[in-house]
């Protein structure tokens, strides 16, 4: 932990709390607009197939989590390259792999802390804005209710193995950058995980949980894979 | 002297260039070594080997008896600056200084350290609105603060004015006096000359000859500086 505390001294951390406010106000915004998008439907009598995803909480859920998940997977890989990709690519290698702390150990604290901040962001972001929407909602009588007990666990749930995901996004993408010796890299090969995973997410809205634990437990095998990758190399690395 | 610091034999290649060739040298407790090496000599490959930054291919080295390998307790004995200090812009001097002591595990005064290299009157402000010296000078704070028993500088002395490079040369003096073993390399004879105890030339990546700085002077007289040109560039003198 006072390794992460380091790590975490290294970061300018209002940066990165402004951009997850930043993320929270989109997904916000967007979360709000889908609950408008059944209203513009209803009122033009249009039931396209596309709207439906609109018509029920699971689908509102399955939508703003694959949001939650593009923003915050993007997020962790800028965060990695910040304090992974930057620091073993750059000349801070040259101090950073001369204490007296065994390599694999302060790689493993880096990706603690980026993986840390992903979750626990990611989480907190689509509990409070699927809350926010839901009590909208219901203040405005927009959408059928649930079970409130029900829906609040599945929130929970999907929120939690969103930031797993994102994580994970993060951890994947860095072994690229560390590979190219480019910051760039780690970003670009984020986006491109996102954009073919975030629609996975919205294939089954009914089993949201069960399509998230699934493509987590697919994420977290190859993000084990590449720590392992990335923690051979940083091992045998030379400066 | 208890032996500090033993280079035994050791060798280095970078795909088919061999930058350091059966290098063999030895820094006693309390003693400032100068390495002196044209460009490309290897001064730096060889220090970052002391530190584990590159592998070495064959031969040993051994840190207060310790061998250099997978082993990391040893770097918790020296200390380094090696090529330009980088630092984090956002810190100040007394942030940056506070966390590499955590990292060392180690426990020491901030302030002194500061004053020694003659930053304690900078040590609120953001490195980022360092100068190139008042870098150098944290570098040089940041490399000695945890209290080493090896200092390894890598031309410690650039980018310093004329004053701050005559009160580094007496810091150095200072550290050597309390028992602290230097190693510095330079590839300006003059700066060798005044800082070092014992020099050794570097050159075709192996120590091509040792002496006692005052003794050579002595016998060499104003034809010191010739003498070393003549050994860095491969001659036999």
């Amino acid at each position: 932990m006072n390794l992460c505390k380091l790590e975490l001294m290294k970061i300018r951390v209002s940066t990165y709390l402004w951009a997850i406010v930043g993320i929270f106000a989109s997904l916000l915004a967007l979360g709000i607009l889908f609950l408008f998008i059944l209203q513009m439907e209803a009122e033009g009598g249009v039931t396209s197939k596309e709207a439906e995803l609109f018509t029920k909480w699971n689908g509102l859920l399955a939508l703003t989590t694959a949001l939650t998940f593009s923003f915050f997977g993007i997020m962790s890989a800028v965060i990695a390259s910040k304090v992974i990709v930057s620091e073993y690519c750059g000349q801070n290698a040259v101090i950073l792999l001369s204490y007296p702390v065994r390599r694999k150990i302060i790689l493993g604290a880096k990706c603690l802390l980026v993986s840390g901040i992903t979750i626990v962001s990611a989480w907190i972001s689509n509990i409070l804005v699927i809350g926010i929407m839901y009590v909208f909602a219901h203040i405005f009588r927009i959408m059928p209710q649930m079970n409130t007990k029900y829906f609040f666990f599945t929130v929970l749930i999907s929120g939690f193995l969103t930031g797993i995901l994102s994580a994970a996004v993060g951890i994947i993408s860095t072994v690229f950058g560390w590979k190219k010796h480019l910051v760039v890299a780690t970003i670009v090969c984020s986006l491109i995980i996102v954009c073919v995973f975030a629609n996975c997410i919205t294939i089954s809205p009914s089993n949201v949980v069960w399509v998230l634990l699934a493509i987590s437990a697919f994420f977290v095998i190859v993000a084990s894979f590449v720590y392992h990758v990335l923690v051979n190399g940083i091992e045998k690395m030379e400066v | 002297m208890q032996t500090i610091l033993d280079v035994n034999s050791v060798e280095k290649s970078y795909g088919l260039t061999q930058v350091i060739n059966h290098c063999s040298f030895k820094i006693y407790e309390g003693e400032i070594y100068g390495l002196l090496g044209s460009n490309g000599a290897g001064k730096t490959t060889l220090m970052k080997m002391i530190l584990g930054l590159q592998q070495i291919d064959k031969g040993s080295i051994y840190v207060l008896g310790k061998e250099v390998s997978s082993n990391t307790e040893y770097l918790s004995e020296i200390g380094s600056l090696i090529e330009n200090p980088t630092f984090y812009g956002h810190l100040n001097a007394r942030e940056l200084l506070s966390m590499h002591l955590s990292y060392m595990q180690k426990k020491a005064d901030i302030s002194e350290a500061l004053h020694l290299v003659g930053l304690e009157n900078a040590d609120k402000k953001q490195i980022s609105e360092y100068s190139l010296g008042m870098k150098q000078r944290l570098g040089l704070a940041r490399a000695m603060i945890h209290h080493p028993t090896l200092l390894l500088l890598d031309e410690p002395l650039n980018g310093l004015d004329p004053i701050a490079i005559v009160q580094m040369r007496e810091l150095m003096r200072n550290l050597a006096n309390k028992g602290m073993s230097i190693l510095f390399s330079s590839h300006i004879i003059g700066e060798v000359r005044h800082s070092a105890d014992r020099v050794g030339i570097l050159s075709d990546g192996f120590i091509k000859q040792e002496f006692f700085v005052e003794e050579k002077v002595t016998e060499c007289g104003e034809h010191f500086e010739e003498y070393v040109i003549g050994l860095m560039r491969g001659e036999q003198v």
